[in-house]
């Protein structure tokens, strides 16, 4: 494996990518964008992005586009995953809930919102498991939706009183007299500095500062008498603070930029090679020079000479979520798709259940994805898209797809479509006859983004 | 959450990943992923739910407390297969007590803990996380043996719940997720077609992940070989479940199937240590004696045949099988004609036992505690001997201080 | 040869299924019937294919079809357009059209047999054209095209011709023969077969089917209105498969349906008569019942004469319901005998759950012991708008009645505590997951205190905010007599009390049910956009398609109307009737 020199060169590896010298816009790159940014693309999107240059297809990503993959529009579907997340969120049925996410990834005209979403999910991960009940659920994943994108601290400071938060937490009690301080640790460690950047005694500190915030009979309540109003020294600084002034400190905190461009970083460029603080240095500062607006950082490392750079490709393990909708989408799967309820128990036997992950630090994610009953869900999972029976069967004819596109050779049009660049000869040879889509979804390579 | 231990793991992985040449560690997990070492013990352990009459399992016919006690409710002595002049197996039980006479069987009496809850509840989580103090609840002591295992990146599973009831607390731990099998479909390659297309579509699968990528990233090197490794284990269980219908040797029982489906994939060569799935309906208020009698043959039957397919495939010595419930009944019995929740009860443990027969004297019936019988061996004795001696895990940081170890399995590995 | 049978048999499922419809009356006999023997083992007719065509090419039957999805892809995919092309080819070269050709073809009624005593030696339909000339012309037409092809083809001639007695007869293949004979097309397995059949049209002599009493004693069952009408010799077919027929059902089967699977597998003929007019659809099923009777456990499962399963009990709004006579109890008794091990094993719990909630009562002889063998269900449509708070999905109310025996009046009193420990229980659960209580109350009709309970509404909830489905439910228990109503709601159990003072009385039936299909659609009409939602994520469709979808299932249950099963047993057979009232409310 080349390593980039770019990785050594900060300032060279965030400047922006130029098709003109840094390696011509071909289909290895729009596909690796649409990976990356997106859940993978179908056909015509790959070309017309090909055509249109990086500038605008970079600008649909972080925008959304007017119409998801199915041709609907995004009002009408917004509207109907509004709908239908309202009806299925009183029911308390998981299933119910997780398919209402995915349905809304396959179609959804902004994918790069959606991946966010999931991103945050991670991030501020909660589940269903201790919260048990899924409107709460859904209305934290709204919460992450509405933000995803936007203003890290307006989310930081609502999740604060997202009462399925408060719940996963503990905090349905948090008296003067008993800070919890549970809270105020998963704060700093895993919302915004991440380990080792703080003391123990900033933890019983801003303990302090939350109490009288907690969630009681699924609502989040501020009760006065119960807030401790004394003065508390948090990071050198000394006030009668509350909750909201406690993560205005954190975000002030070098390290709380570092600590978010890094995840940023492991989730759009690279989980397996940790980056240096050097090269982490400039996003950082661009996200607290943007005021923690996050999609001003994710469209400087969507637009960098590192994103597109060769040896960027395929450094990460798609998550399951990732390899379910990004093979729908890119092999068309929609009209109509999948059944849902198929798809949420092949990404749970992949594991990956959404709205459940395993404990407060997420999924771990990469190298962890992959055993021997989750590998063997993946290969089942794509020989069920190819397969004549079952939710996922007989809604995906490679010959028709192929054809639809005008491909003279079949194989060479799902390589081209999933994995590009990724095989070598040896490889590439294999991939013939009526099977390639599904050789080509059950290799190793596939399973990298 | 124990953040240290995970960085440590997912640094050194990463560091050892972006070598160049293929790291040691990658090399012996693709090595280790699928084939268990030969050697390797295996733990099943079966729950028994709502609370077994132990009483009524291991019957201390030839004891007054017992004939006070029980009167709709008494085994015949007659019936009774004895294992000394006082004590004896359920007539229901003729499969264990041929495991008995084999010394394939220890029951272990008079296990419990202090302060006995009569909560099913409570006394399950009790026994489940190994903890009696409240609120610690967030792990059970097989998740913490997990969690204190190297993290099986890419090959086999180290646990399985077999059974369509949720993940046992048991199980529940901070890093290891362990998945649920119902069936074996979910550990096979599904192919479409006649069984000669199926070859043909799993072999170009197969051969796919197989070939040399001359000059390999280490990632994807890592994902070539779990996949072979996969697939591998597939073909294996593929090889072993294909049989015929109608030659299982198993009685038509759930546990039995269950206990079947583990034979298996133990059989197959699977790398997975510990097993566990339970069987409800012990908890026997009214009307008991048929209920409990059938729930008894199907333990008995169940395991007997189990362990009879695993000696017949040379696997019975690597395999150890607990079964427990989460308190037995009181010593009398109730006005219809069952039992009500008591306290300590016998254990179960079948394989190369250490000793066989009875262990541990039957708890005194003239020192009750409230009506029930108390424990002289705290079960998480049990616990430490199979984790330190059988399956390997420090006993200690997974248990707490002071569980002496019991030694009960042979070739036990300390 | 069992498998061709059963290939052969499949054919001619199908295409009973294509020609599916009536006759004009049961006296005519179907040309062709008399050419069946006495051996036969299966016998089926369509007397009257052209009703049976105008029947399913109706308008409203063809403006259904075109609602389910995928029927007009599928008419339109490769296969079918090939056969559609060559039928139009050939009945454009005959001057007429298809759908004329076939009902010139098959006018004269249609008649499928098979024969033999160790293997099905013969099987042969006869197909009586309205038009012979017509008919001699299309047959000459086929060969020649058929001829034709293989010339172009430079095959050799595909087309075998034989005489039998001066009648010509054809083949293609080693398992096909046909001739054209006295006016009708017979179609064979074999030349053999097609031999037999010409000698017994010629010579009359053979015994004959129709002359069989065991035969024509059911065939009385075929009325003008009958579509298709089989019969099917259980006797004969156990001798040419045993081991299908000493197949053990499984216990659920035994326990639904006991003597019924017992005549299935032990009687001597079963016969189907099925019917399709304008306003009705319905199918008469008639099991012969064991020549020595059933065994004595099955018995158990009969009614007395005259004591049959209770009459539908009738209540405002009522959607449909279902009535049985069982005698649990003494069923019961013979469990072990009827039901494999496990079964048994397994229904032993019953023993210790019954206890626990009858204050130790034996389940067999203390609860099922208590209870009469006269079993109702009940369901009604809700009155949503006298709810509140009113659920999102609307579910329909349902009743199951019990009939206590008089001689044990402590019993009903067990019941009622039985109830309330059940939702005490319900309540133990929902307090595990923070979901509302149930609260205990009681009410009063006709001087009778119902037992009731209902969920609380939530504390704090806006209006507009989703309702959970609970709120359907205010579950229900009162005594009316010998009568026990346990119901999901308590306006059911008000409405049943003066019904059932009104006693139902019995019918001569074992088993009743029916369902009004304009009721079960308007339920699911109200909850539409729940059930759209649900199929877009069953089955990925988008919004347009799931509604298209559950448009079309709510079209078919109002196109069948009031559906209604009967299960009668007489001394001879077991009969089953399914009705579908088409213009039923």
């Amino acid at each position: 494996m080349n390593r980039s020199p770019l990785l050594d060169d900060p300032s060279a590896a965030w400047s922006a990518y130029d098709p003109s010298t840094d390696g011509s816009w071909d289909l290895p790159r729009v596909a690796h964008l649409h990976r990356r940014a997106g859940f993978a693309a179908p056909w015509p999107i790959l070309q017309r992005d090909l055509k249109d240059g990086p500038g605008p297809s970079i600008d649909r990503l972080l925008n959304g586009e007017s119409e998801g993959p199915d041709g609907q529009s995004a009002a009408s579907l917004d509207a109907t995953m509004h709908a239908m997340a309202t009806q299925f969120a009183a029911t308390n049925n998981l299933g119910r809930v997780q398919g209402v996410w995915l349905y809304r990834m396959i179609f959804t005209a902004h994918p790069l919102r959606e991946r966010m979403t999931l991103f945050w999910h991670n991030h501020f991960a909660t589940s269903n498991a201790k919260v048990g009940n899924t409107a709460l659920m859904q209305a934290q994943n709204d919460l992450l939706r509405s933000h995803a994108l936007g203003d890290f601290r307006i989310m930081l400071s609502e999740i604060a009183r997202d009462p399925a938060m408060l719940a996963w937490l503990d905090c349905t009690a948090n008296r003067k007299a008993h800070p919890n301080e549970n809270y105020a640790r998963e704060v700093m460690e895993l919302f915004t500095l991440g380990r080792g950047r703080y003391t123990e005694a900033d933890i019983q500190q801003a303990a302090r500062a939350f109490t009288g915030s907690f969630v009681q009979n699924d609502r989040f309540k501020e009760v006065a008498s119960q807030h401790d109003d004394g003065e508390k020294t948090i990071f050198g600084r000394t006030g009668r603070f509350k909750g909201d002034d406690v993560a205005a400190i954190l975000l002030e905190q070098p390290s709380c930029a570092e600590f978010l461009s890094a995840k940023l970083y492991r989730h759009f460029l690279n989980e397996v090679d940790p980056p240096s603080p050097e090269l982490i240095a400039p996003l950082a500062k661009s996200l607290r020079d943007a005021d923690y607006d996050i999609k001003s950082t994710v469209e400087m490392i969507l637009r960098s000479r590192l994103f597109h750079a060769t040896a960027s490709r395929r450094r990460r393990i798609k998550s399951p979520v990732e390899l379910c909708v990004g093979t729908i989408r890119s092999l068309e799967i929609v009209k109509p798709t999948a059944s849902i309820d198929a798809l949420v128990q092949a990404t749970e036997r992949m594991g990956q259940s959404l709205y459940a992950p395993p404990s407060v630090a997420g999924w771990e994610g990469g190298p962890a994805w992959i055993n021997t009953t989750t590998t063997l869900a993946r290969s089942n999972f794509v020989l069920g898209l190819a397969g004549k029976d079952g939710g996922l069967g007989n809604r995906f004819a490679p010959r028709t797809l192929a054809e639809r596109h005008h491909a003279s050779d079949p194989s060479e049009f799902f390589v081209n479509l999933l994995v590009q660049d990724a095989f070598d000869t040896n490889v590439r040879g294999r991939m013939r006859g009526d099977g390639a889509a599904t050789l080509v979804m059950t290799s190793p390579e596939y399973q990298l983004a | 959450m124990d953040s240290s231990r995970r960085d440590f793991l997912k640094t050194s992985m990463l560091v050892s990943m972006g070598a160049a040449t293929v790291p040691g560690f990658l090399a012996s997990t693709a090595q280790a992923a699928g084939r268990a070492k030969s050697n390797d013990k295996i733990l099943v352990v079966i729950q028994l739910l709502g609370g077994n009459d132990g009483l009524n399992t291991v019957v201390p016919h030839g004891m007054d407390g017992y004939t006070r006690g029980r009167r709709a409710l008494r085994v015949p002595t007659a019936q009774i297969q004895k294992i000394t002049p006082e004590i004896g197996l359920h007539p229901s039980m003729s499969g264990m007590g041929k495991l008995l006479e084999d010394n394939r069987l220890a029951i272990l009496q008079g296990v419990g803990y202090p302060n006995p809850d009569r909560s099913h509840f409570r006394s399950q989580e009790i026994w489940e996380t190994a903890k009696t103090e409240t609120g610690a609840l967030d792990t059970g002591w097989l998740g913490r043996a997990l969690d204190a295992a190297p993290t099986p990146v890419g090959g086999d599973l180290p646990a399985l719940h077999v059974g369509s009831r949720r993940l046992p607390l048991s199980f529940k731990a901070k890093k290891a997720e362990v998945p649920s099998l119902e069936t074996l479909e979910q550990y096979r390659l599904q192919v479409a077609g006649s069984d000669a297309d199926k070859r043909t579509a799993r072999d170009s699968i197969d051969a796919v992940a197989r070939l040399d990528r001359g000059t390999e990233d280490p990632l994807l090197g890592f994902l070539r070989r779990s996949t072979l490794a996969a697939y591998d284990s597939s073909k294996r269980l593929e090889a072993i479940a294909s049989k015929p219908l109608g030659t299982s040797k198993y009685p038509n029982f759930g546990l039995a199937r269950r206990l079947e489906l583990i034979a298996q994939i133990i059989k197959a060569g699977f790398g997975t240590r510990i097993y566990y799935t339970a069987l409800d309906g012990f908890d026997t208020h009214a009307n008991q004696a048929a209920t409990h009698s059938g729930l008894l043959t199907e333990l008995s039957d169940s395991i007997a045949a189990f362990h009879a397919d695993l000696t017949a495939a040379g696997q019975a010595d690597r395999v150890a099988t607990l079964s427990f419930s989460e308190f037995g009944r009181r010593v009398a019995e109730n006005a219809s004609a069952g039992t009500d929740h008591g306290a300590a009860a016998p254990v179960f443990l079948v394989g190369p036992v250490e000793k066989a027969g009875l262990i541990g004297e039957h708890p005194r019936f003239d020192d009750l505690d409230d009506g029930d019988l108390k424990h002289h061996t705290d079960f998480r004795r049990i616990y430490a001997g199979l984790l330190d001696q059988w399956l390997g895990f420090p006993s200690e940081p997974i248990l707490g201080p002071g569980f002496t170890p019991l030694a009960l399995m042979k070739s036990s590995m300390s | 040869m069992l498998r061709t049978l059963r290939r052969g048999g499949e054919r001619l499922l199908a295409l009973g299924l294509l020609l599916g419809v009536p006759i004009v009356a049961t006296a005519q006999e179907v040309p062709g019937s008399r050419w069946v023997s006495n051996e036969a083992f299966f016998y089926a007719e369509v007397p009257h294919p052209v009703s049976a065509i105008d029947r399913a090419t109706s308008d409203r039957v063809a403006s259904l079809l075109k609602a389910v999805p995928g029927y007009q892809k599928a008419l339109e995919g490769p296969d079918v357009r090939k056969v559609f092309d060559v039928v139009n080819l050939v009945a454009s070269q005959l001057g007429t059209t298809w759908d004329k050709a076939a009902r010139d073809l098959t006018g004269g009624g249609i008649v499928v047999a098979a024969e033999g005593t160790n293997a099905p030696d013969r099987v042969f339909l006869v197909m009586t054209p309205s038009d012979v000339a017509f008919a001699e012309k299309a047959h000459a037409k086929l060969l020649e095209l058929a001829r034709a092809d293989a010339t172009s083809k430079g095959n050799p001639d595909p087309i075998k011709e034989n005489e039998h007695r001066g009648v010509k007869a054809y083949s293609v293949g080693a398992n096909e023969a046909h001739a054209i004979v006295n006016g009708s097309l017979v179609i064979a397995n074999s030349g053999e077969t097609l031999k037999v059949v010409i000698d017994r049209a010629l010579d009359g002599k053979t015994s004959s089917i129709v002359e069989d009493p065991s035969f024509s004693e059911r065939h009385k069952q075929a009325t003008p209105d009958t579509l298709a009408w089989a019969f099917a010799r259980t006797d004969r077919l156990r001798t040419l498969d045993p081991k299908r027929y000493a197949a053990k059902p499984d216990a659920g089967a035994t326990f639904l349906f006991g003597p019924w699977t017992e005549a299935a597998l032990k009687g001597d003929w079963a016969a189907l008569g099925l019917t399709w007019t304008e306003s009705k659809m319905a199918a008469e099923l008639s099991l012969a019942t064991p020549k020595d009777g059933y065994s004595d456990a099955m018995k158990r499962y009969l009614p007395a004469k005259g004591s049959g399963a209770p009459r539908p009990v009738s209540v405002p709004n009522a959607i449909g319901g279902a009535s049985l006579w069982r005698d649990l109890s003494s069923i019961w008794e013979v469990r072990a005998e009827i039901f494999p091990p496990e079964t048994v094993q397994g229904l032993a719990q019953l023993d210790t759950t019954a206890g626990t909630f009858f204050g130790g009562r034996d389940f067999g002889t203390g609860v099922l012991g208590a209870l009469a063998s006269r079993w109702n269900i009940v369901i009604a449509d809700q009155d949503f708008a006298k709810m509140d708070p009113v659920p999102d999905v609307k579910y329909p109310a349902f009743a199951v009645i019990l009939e206590l025996k008089p001689d044990d009046e402590e019993f009903a009193t067990r019941l009622k505590s039985a109830f309330q420990s059940f939702i005490g229980l319900v309540n133990l659960g929902a307090a595990q997951t923070k979901a509302q209580p149930l609260m205990l109350g009681s009410d009063s009709v006709d001087g009778l205190s119902i037992s009731t309970s209902r969920y609380l509404p939530e504390k704090g909830k806006a209006k507009g905010e989703p309702v959970n489905a609970r709120y359907n439910f205010s579950p229900s228990a009162v005594q009316v007599g010998n009568y026990f109503v346990v119901s999901s709601n308590l306006q059911l159990a008000k409405d049943l009390v003066p019904a059932l003072k009104a006693e139902p009385g019995s019918t001569e039936s074992t088993l009743l049910a029916e369902v009004s299909g304009s009721a079960l659609a308007s339920i699911l009409d109200r909850n539409r956009e729940r059930l759209v939602m649900q199929n877009m994520l069953e089955k990925g469709n988008a919004k347009e398609q799931s509604e298209g979808e559950i448009q079309l299932l709510l079209n078919l249950l109002r196109y069948l109307g009031r559906a209604s099963l009967s299960a009668a047993d007489r001394d001879d057979s077991a009969i089953f009737n399914l009705d579908f009232q088409l213009d039923a409310k």
